[in-house]
């Protein structure tokens, strides 16, 4: 249907079989759709938002903000935004401009890690479940049925509630509470592609089943899972405010915007602005990742 | 029919042991337990100590798990209702019943007194929220999928995506903010005491929109979806070309097929609603099951989390077997 440019990487002498091999491996698997994506306005947007986000968050420590755990105590009485703290600060005093940036990357790194992680794991047990069926798929399968029958909040509540919070342990729960729904959809392409021409060829040239999986299965899973990734992980950001939010995120003093939500709510009431600009940029945030993830979406059905 | 949903029960059945072992295991970790709650954060470390032995409660997981599910199932009684310790907890319900979920240590009072109090009032909370993200999201599901690119439709996408990226907290805060603080409208907060009733109705209107606003864009999308898919099946078209009016296409033809696929994830919904009011109600200070759960895991009160977790679990599941029942009646072709 469309045409697929073959490119040769630099440094690859075009025309090795090995190089051949690789770079149609790669061109089958990826048909551009990260390249076509400047055609989608939505995709776009949502890219803009992110990094907006990743650049505050990588140039935090050169612009000039007070420390994100510094607390003015001058300012407690009249925390509403003023020239000294534009965006204000919170109740005790530190300011919000400065804790929201700081918390950008707090939230920037752990929830990739945490989505990548859950990848790994549920990429692996889809894998080795749709290729082994019988028992390991059973196996697989019943356990990721037990965690997935949990409502997902309940699970991170008594999960992250019993192992104490770090950030650490909302990786650890991230990928608990999502790996077995990541394993199945794996499962279900890996299903389907086993039965492909591609894979009995492998099997012909009595391929390791490790090979197979990873070099042959797994980057034809890419596509629909590039979608799924980006959701992912605008709700795993949701996760990680809603965990900070009920106590459970980030240990303070260290900034996080579910954190600076909860601290504030008891004044909304007085002062609704100190819990509206970390929503404000939770919400943001999220709003970017999902806009890109519907933008792929378009562009993967457009196909 | 009758195999599947036998296969189905043993199934949930299954899923229901698995979990709750699951949840021990998982609050094991917890640093406390239920010696020193009981006897609270005053008592010597020696009283603690000879509580953990008196309930055995060095014994290995596998067994205090069994121990845990006697006392549920009836079998025995609960440990700590035993006059030799001291404790003066005594089971007013009497000793060994079914569905005795032990003694809660953050509430002082047995765990079946408090849970089924809470898990009422979320039910009138998500039961309204409930009534109202059902018919308002199929009415503008149908209407956008009717005509996709239309300005309703594009309204619909557009607001969707924006409230499916609001955690519910978020929603929560900004109602609040805008109805509760700049307005004056409406009550931020909900706080039902016990025995009060329904307090205040519009105390419900806040919590009641943050559920709603934050679920009925999915469902929308979803009815929109199959609407669309619906819509573009041969049988349609000779509904068209045979000349039926458009208004009688699709109340005839269209709507109750456009059902099957949405009606599977409408009950599923019921799942997502049980976590959405864990933070709703923390929000507005709703004295409900969610909060309950979040006060008890904080606590490490571990026959409370198993009994909300198992109850959730019940909640959850139950609805997944209603809706197989439910796809296996709606859609012919399941069942062949």
């Amino acid at each position: 249907m469309r045409p697929t440019f073959v490119r040769a990487p630099s440094g690859v002498a075009a025309g090795t079989p090995s190089a051949v091999l690789s770079i149609e491996t790669i061109a089958a698997a990826r048909p551009g759709l990260l390249k076509r994506l400047p055609s989608s306005p939505v995709a776009m947007v949502g890219l803009g938002i992110i990094l907006f986000w990743v650049i505050l968050a990588l140039l935090a420590p050169l612009l000039p903000l007070p420390s994100p755990t510094a607390q003015d105590y001058v300012a407690i009485g009249h925390p509403g935004p003023s020239w000294s703290h534009l965006l204000g600060v919170d109740p005790i005093g530190r300011d919000t401009l400065s804790r929201l940036i700081w918390g950008a990357r707090v939230v920037l790194v752990v929830a990739p890690v945490s989505v990548l992680a859950a990848y790994t794991v549920g990429s692996a047990l889809g894998l080795a479940a749709g290729y082994y069926p019988g028992l390991v798929d059973g196996l697989i399968s019943r356990v990721a049925d037990v965690i997935l029958a949990f409502p997902v909040v309940v699970l991170y509540v008594v999960l992250i509630a019993a192992v104490g919070a770090s950030a650490l342990n909302i990786v650890v729960a991230v990928v608990v509470a999502s790996a077995p729904a990541i394993s199945r959809i794996v499962r279900g392409l890996t299903l389907q592609l086993v039965r492909q021409d591609f894979v009995a060829a492998a099997h012909l040239r009595r391929e390791s089943a490790l090979f197979i999986l990873v070099v042959e299965v797994l980057p034809n899973c890419r596509g629909p899972l590039i979608t799924d990734f980006c959701l992912r992980l605008g709700y795993t950001v949701i996760t990680i405010g809603t965990l900070g939010f009920l106590g459970l995120g980030i240990p303070p003093p260290a900034p996080d915007w579910g954190g600076m939500v909860q601290q504030a709510t008891p004044m909304l009431t007085v002062y609704p602005e100190m819990a509206l600009f970390p929503v404000l940029a939770l919400v943001s945030l999220v709003l970017g990742f999902n806009l890109l993830a519907d933008g792929l979406n378009e562009l993967a059905r457009a196909d | 029919m009758p195999g599947f949903l036998i296969r189905r029960a043993l199934a949930l059945v299954l899923t229901f042991v698995a979990a709750s072992f699951l949840v021990f295991a998982v609050t094991q970790f917890s640093p406390s337990d239920v010696a020193r709650e009981t006897l609270g954060a005053y008592a010597l470390p020696e009283q603690v100590q000879l509580l953990h032995d008196k309930l055995q409660l060095g014994d290995p997981l596998v067994v205090r798990y069994v121990r845990w599910a006697a006392v549920l199932l009836g079998v025995r009684k609960d440990p700590l209702d035993n006059p030799g310790l001291g404790l003066n907890i005594v089971e007013p319900h009497g000793g060994r019943f079914f569905g005795n979920f032990g003694y809660s240590t953050l509430f002082r009072v047995p765990v079946n007194d408090i849970i089924w109090n809470r898990l009422g009032n979320t039910a009138i909370l998500a039961g309204i929220a409930f009534a109202i993200i059902v018919p308002l999201s199929m009415l503008l599901g149908i209407l956008a999928g009717m005509r996709p690119g239309s300005p309703v439709d594009r309204l619909l996408s557009v607001t969707s995506i924006t409230m499916t990226s609001m955690p519910e907290y978020a929603i929560g805060v900004i109602l609040a903010a805008l109805f509760a603080v700049w307005l004056k409208v409406l009550p931020g907060t909900s706080p039902l005491a016990a025995g009060t009733g329904w307090g205040l109705p519009s105390q419900y209107v806040l919590p009641v929109a943050v559920l709603v606003l934050y679920d009925s864009g999915y469902v929308a999308r979803m009815v929109r979806a199959s609407m669309i898919d619906v819509l573009g099946r041969p049988f349609i078209r000779t509904a068209i070309l045979k000349g039926l009016s458009r208004r009688r296409m699709i109340l005839r033809h269209a709507l109750r097929n456009a059902m099957i696929a949405p009606f599977t994830v409408i009950l599923l919904q019921v799942n997502w609603l049980i976590g959405g009011v864990v933070v709703t109600e923390t929000v507005f200070a709703y004295p409900g099951f969610g909060q309950m759960l979040l006060q008890a895991s904080l606590f490490g009160d571990i026959s409370l989390i198993e009994a909300a977790t198992l109850v959730a679990l019940v909640v959850a599941i139950s609805t997944q077997l209603l809706s197989d029942v439910g796809y296996w009646l709606l859609d012919p072709q399941v069942r062949a």
